[in-house]
């Protein structure tokens, strides 16, 4: 049985300030390391957004080659996502990507991954036999429980080569889009989501209303959006976006598997919904048998009464 | 312009019956379909082709099944069709098939463009286009949402938060593309008939000579277990939907959540 070393953790820097799932990511790691009799180390990648993701696999490899962790976390960000998969490629290494959750197996002094498997209908324990063993996660599988963890105390700085001659793809510039912003579901604190049950795109206006009320945003399973009723950008479940938002109203929504992978780990669920045998209960913190249009025109009604 | 797309037959995942005492995968009655994004990567290289001229190479690794999802491709506009098939890849983890399939491009003429689905419905993992790029040392443009074609390479919005990432990359370079980042046409009578006449050719490790080590994949499923139930909410009864509304309104109210 080898020794388990240190855990990395990939810090994505925006704009000087850690994201938050890196940070997420760091908490977890020292739980690893402490169970592992290890280390957690924070590996920041400066000003990310001005590197190609060739130069920070470069830097990757020759910290890697020169240090020898045992694992490498990643945020399943677009960034995190090019890097770590590049990585894997060109030092051979195996991958759990999306994973849910990560554990530390004493007997085998390594780490196992978990990720959901058939779209969410299982899910699979994944092993890695090379090292450094490299997993990705999406934001809000490690809710933080304290403060965030200071990613300064044993940091390691990748030395990102200023050498752009090799880099083949570049970011030309970041064009803002109102549509866009008004479907980054994943920021909302509340979420008012409707599936087929809705019935049409007018059934939307409704939760939309309700969402405004709330300081919230509306989403949407796939269900809805093939109905055509609302933009692809709103929905949530395994082909869509990942949420966790403090509460989230699951409107119509049956809550099959794959759209309930994407939203089961918000803070309350509501689900409202006239089937009572719908799958969507066994998920709810509290769930309502009935018509959604009228508990949500209710709702509505009340809020426009305290505010 | 030497222009390769990477497709991958998929099952119908609603197909897939689950055994929830032994947690065993029955797939004996699954049918199988083209991976869907997979259908917007050959739009966009029939797309490139009648922009830049060339041909259109469309690559997938599986059994002779996959052959049905390779005519659909003529269908749509493909010229040459190759399926990538040994008993050495079965069971191959992402990176084993980007192994493969850059093999396979070296083998069939070094790529100018090379486009890819974001990531498929059955694994959904999104690495090929990634780890293509750094196997062949060439750019990689990931999950275009609108392509523009140049003499030189391509320019692709990425979508990003509140707005657009825009990227831009000189040939060769690999694309993988979103749903959004075209509409499909539906298929002509002229293409119903180039995929019947379409001929599929078959390259196996006999052509690709990759090493019994380098087709070892790093990653293994240990077991397969159901998503954990979470333990079981409150119903909330009132006479009339009104009436459950203002209770959950209360409940809410009181445990300050709104």
């Amino acid at each position: 049985m080898g020794k388990f070393n240190d855990i990395w953790v990939f810090i994505e820097m925006s704009e000087n300030e850690p994201k938050l799932v890196s940070l997420e990511l760091l908490a977890k790691a020292k739980e690893l390391a402490s169970e592992a009799g290890s280390h957690a180390i924070p590996v920041i990648c400066p000003d990310a957004a001005n590197h190609s993701p060739e130069t920070i696999i470069n830097a990757l490899k020759t910290a890697i080659e020169e240090a020898g962790p045992s694992a490498l976390l990643f945020g399943s960000t677009p960034l995190g996502r090019e890097v770590s998969a590049g990585l894997s490629a060109v030092m051979n290494l195996g991958i759990a990507s999306d994973c849910t959750n990560v554990m530390y197996r004493a007997s085998d002094a390594d780490l196992l991954f978990i990720r959901p498997a058939f779209d969410g209908k299982l899910y699979a324990s994944v092993s890695l036999d090379t090292t450094p063993q490299i997993g990705t996660f999406s934001m809000g599988i490690f809710p933080l429980k304290d403060d965030a963890p200071a990613i300064q105390a044993n940091a390691r700085t990748l030395n990102l080569s200023s050498d752009d001659s090799t880099v083949k793809a570049r970011l030309v510039k970041f064009i803002e889009d109102a549509g866009l912003a008004d479907s980054n579901i994943e920021e909302a604190s509340i979420l008012v989501a409707g599936g087929r049950g809705v019935g049409s795109a007018e059934g939307f206006d409704k939760l939309r209303e309700l969402a405004r009320l709330l300081g919230g945003n509306i989403a949407a399973s796939r269900g809805a959006v093939d109905e055509g009723w609302i933009s692809r950008d709103y929905q949530v479940g395994a082909t869509g976006k990942t949420v966790t938002p403090k509460i989230y109203f699951a409107c119509g929504i049956s809550g099959a598997v794959p759209h309930v992978v994407g939203m089961k780990d918000s803070e309350t669920i509501i689900a409202i919904n006239t089937d009572p045998a719908a799958p969507i209960f066994d998920v709810a913190h509290y769930g309502i048998v009935g018509d959604l249009h009228k508990v949500i025109s209710e709702l509505i009604e009340i809020l426009k009464q305290t505010h | 312009m030497n222009i390769y797309v990477l497709m991958k037959q998929v099952p119908v995942i609603s197909d897939i019956k689950i055994n929830h005492q032994t947690f065993t995968v029955d797939r004996s009655s699954v049918g199988t379909m083209m991976n869907p994004v997979d259908a917007h990567a050959i739009s966009a290289a029939v797309a490139l082709k009648k922009s830049l001229g060339g041909t259109v190479t469309v690559l997938s690794m599986g059994n002779e099944s996959c052959e049905t999802q390779l005519r659909e491709a003529a269908g749509m506009g493909a010229d040459r069709l190759v399926r990538i098939t040994d008993d050495a890849f079965s069971g191959a983890d992402t990176l084993v098939t980007a192994k493969v399939l850059a093999a396979a491009i070296k083998h069939l003429g070094d790529a100018d463009c090379i486009f890819c689905g974001q990531a498929s419905l059955d694994g959904s993992t999104g690495q090929i286009g990634a780890k293509l790029a750094a196997l062949l040392g060439i750019g990689l443009l990931n999950n275009a949402c609108q392509i523009d074609i140049e003499d030189k390479g391509l320019t692709i919005h990425q979508k990003a938060g509140n707005g657009y990432d825009v990227w831009q990359a000189d040939f060769p370079l690999i694309c993988s593309v979103t749903e959004d980042a075209n509409e499909l046409a539906p298929v002509t009578l002229k293409g119903k008939m180039a995929a019947k006449k379409a001929v599929i050719s078959v390259l196996s490790n006999e052509d690709l000579h990759i090493s019994a080590e380098d087709s070892h994949s790093p990653s293994h499923i240990e077991a397969l277990f159901p998503a954990s139930r979470q333990e079981v909410g409150m119903k909330i009864t009132g006479s009339t939907e009104k009436e459950s509304a203002r209770k959950l309104a209360d409940i809410l109210f009181e445990r300050h959540l709104i």
